[in-house]
């Protein structure tokens, strides 16, 4: 093989752990929980930013020269760094859900995330000593580089491999969940939050809990992402992001963890590979925002003509004595 | 506390803006029996539901519930005290399927918070949930139901809706059931059925407290009546008395 295309199917696998954990995130969030999150990919950008403080050290070298402009970082052993992106990321949580989850209405969530995702960007852009503001962190090191003493190309294979093992946590978190009594709650909450609160579901902690889990799930794909690539800046997760990831839930199938895995393959990984290969036309950029323009459609078309997506959510049934019919297994009697 | 009455309403005020909903309602509910609360419409009978459940802001008053005053408590934590309620509309959970709208309100099932599902294996409650399939089973059959577990709730008629909506009630194992127009929309065959039901509730020491438009659907079933009109409690009494004030009942009844 030669090491341009191992390069370049490395990149590929990896990417598509990304979108892939990063959209069961928002699959719990969105399709069980019923939580309209436009500013997920906050998280995901708060996983980048703190795998890479987490791992970069101080913004100045020993002689107290600032190499790049950041407020604060340290460098702690692999894998410190992801754990704690995963754990901001649900941290940061609390006081964007505390604003946004108490009130019932999801209209009102759904623009109050919006602003949040805006603010962020905003705010990260505007302040270069905070983040590296537009031009992002670099030099962003590779966990285990130094210490495995692995060659460029082997190394890439090696991390490819730690990203699928972090696709295989992931789905047993969101697998996890739809296989207990929990889902339930959660698409309770959904499908009727009045109701819900009546027969004793505590809605907002519920909505928090599943607003943190899937932010979690949210920064560990940007941590992944951050420390693959090296760098990380506001271009990496503009909030168009979360709408390409909401995409592929909706087309893959909301509340079906394989079906939003395909989409996750399809929309975010394969669209972006196949524009690639459409000649470049019209002025620079033309073609990157023409993938805005087919992924709005493809949604748009979803959502008119199979709501459900091409792996709808599964319909849970049990089976005479009670145990839980897998999903191999004959659903129930009546459609 | 009182052990007559499960519930005890002092001075209750709920206001919409200017407009004051309730005033100044003072009543007992009584323990283990069934009290239609009527009156015409704009009464206030729903907005004291709403009070009881906690989906209406009280402005002022009590309501006390094992000595405690519950006027401020969140919806879910007087469900879970034992007060439960049901919607004018059915309020079913659409896309859950009728088994699994019970099984929510089965409160011995474990596996329902994130902390339990990551730190718990799933055999600490398959059993229970095992256990809580076959009650299920048993309420819906009664109902006639039991072939449409796997049905989504939001595919039910509307009486059947309303059934659901009841029996998931029962599920949580209440105290005192708050049922706000129980029989709206109902085919006569049913609130046979459903009167039965509520009867047998009652004789199991469950205290049911429900708004009624017309007297006439449930008097077979009351054994206390509250009479209300324009935000306040007109008659608090038997069934009995209220027959004997006749004159009271038509006036405000008839509307």
């Amino acid at each position: 093989m030669s090491a341009d295309l191992s390069f370049y199917l490395v990149t590929l696998l990896v990417y598509a752990t990304v979108a892939v954990i990063g959209c069961w995130g928002l699959d719990v969030q969105y399709s069980d929980t019923g939580l309209l999150n436009l500013s997920y990919i906050v998280s995901v950008a708060v996983g980048g930013y703190v795998v890479a403080l987490l791992s970069l050290g101080p913004p100045e070298d020993e002689t107290g020269t600032v190499v790049q402009e950041y407020f604060w970082g340290a460098e702690l052993p692999f894998p410190l760094p992801f754990v704690g992106a995963v754990l901001a990321g649900m941290l940061i949580s609390l006081p964007i859900g505390l604003v946004a989850l108490r009130r019932l209405r999801s209209d009102y969530q759904a623009v109050a995330m919006l602003s949040v995702a805006l603010i962020a960007s905003a705010l990260v852009v505007a302040v270069p000593g905070l983040l590296g503001g537009g031009h992002g962190l670099y030099l962003i090191p590779a966990p285990l580089k130094e210490e495995l003493g692995l060659k460029s190309a082997e190394y890439s294979w090696f991390y490819a491999g730690f990203a699928i093992l972090l696709t295989v946590l992931a789905a047993w978190v969101v697998v996890r969940i739809s296989r207990s009594p929990l889902w339930r709650v959660l698409r309770a909450v959904r499908e009727n939050p009045e109701a819900a609160d009546a027969i004793g579901v505590n809605v907002t902690a519920v909505r928090l809990a599943a607003f943190a889990v899937g932010n979690g799930l949210g920064a560990l794909s940007g941590a992944v992402l951050a420390s693959f690539i090296g760098t990380y800046a506001p271009a990496d997760w503009s909030y168009q992001e979360t709408l390409i990831l909401m995409g592929a839930v909706i087309v893959g199938g909301a509340g079906n963890r394989f079906g939003v895995m395909m989409g996750a393959l399809l929309l975010p990984v394969g669209l972006a590979e196949a524009t690639r290969y459409l000649p470049q036309f019209g002025a620079p950029g033309t073609v990157d925002a023409l993938q805005f323009v087919v992924v709005g459609l493809v949604i748009i078309g979803f959502l008119w003509l199979r709501p459900q997506g091409v792996f709808p959510e599964r319909k849970r049934t049990f089976d005479v004595d009670g145990r839980p019919v897998p999903f191999w297994g004959k659903q129930g009697a009546t459609p | 506390m009182n052990d007559e009455h499960i519930l005890t309403i002092e001075g209750l005020t709920v206001a919409y803006g200017k407009n004051m909903v309730l005033e100044n309602v003072s009543l007992h509910v009584p323990r283990a029996k069934i009290t239609a609360v009527v009156g015409p419409n704009g009464a206030g009978k729903s907005t004291l539901l709403h009070a009881l459940a906690g989906t209406a802001s009280v402005e002022s008053g009590r309501v006390l519930h094992r000595g405690q005053d519950i006027a401020t408590l969140a919806p879910y934590q007087r469900s879970r005290r034992g007060i439960m309620r049901t919607f004018q509309m059915p309020a079913d959970f659409g896309r859950l399927t009728v088994l699994e709208n019970l099984l929510l309100a089965d409160r011995k099932i474990g596996g329902s918070g994130f902390v339990q599902v990551f730190t718990r294996p799933r055999r600490s409650w398959l059993p229970g949930q095992r256990a809580a399939i076959e009650r299920a089973r048993t309420l819906l059959a009664e109902f006639g139901l039991d072939a449409k577990e796997n049905d989504y709730a939001g595919d039910l008629s509307g009486g059947q809706r309303r059934i659901l909506e009841l029996l998931r009630a029962v599920t949580t194992e209440p105290e005192l059931l708050l049922l706000d127009e129980p029989f709206a929309g109902v085919h006569a065959s049913i609130i046979e059925r459903i009167s039965d039901f509520l009867v047998a509730l009652r004789e199991r020491g469950i205290s049911i407290l429900m708004v009624a438009h017309e007297l006439d659907a449930v008097e077979r079933l009351t054994d206390a009546v509250v009479v209300m009109a324009r935000g306040q409690v007109l008659f608090e009494g038997s069934m009995a008395a209220a027959r004997r004030q006749q004159e009271v009942v038509d006036a405000y009844v008839a509307g």
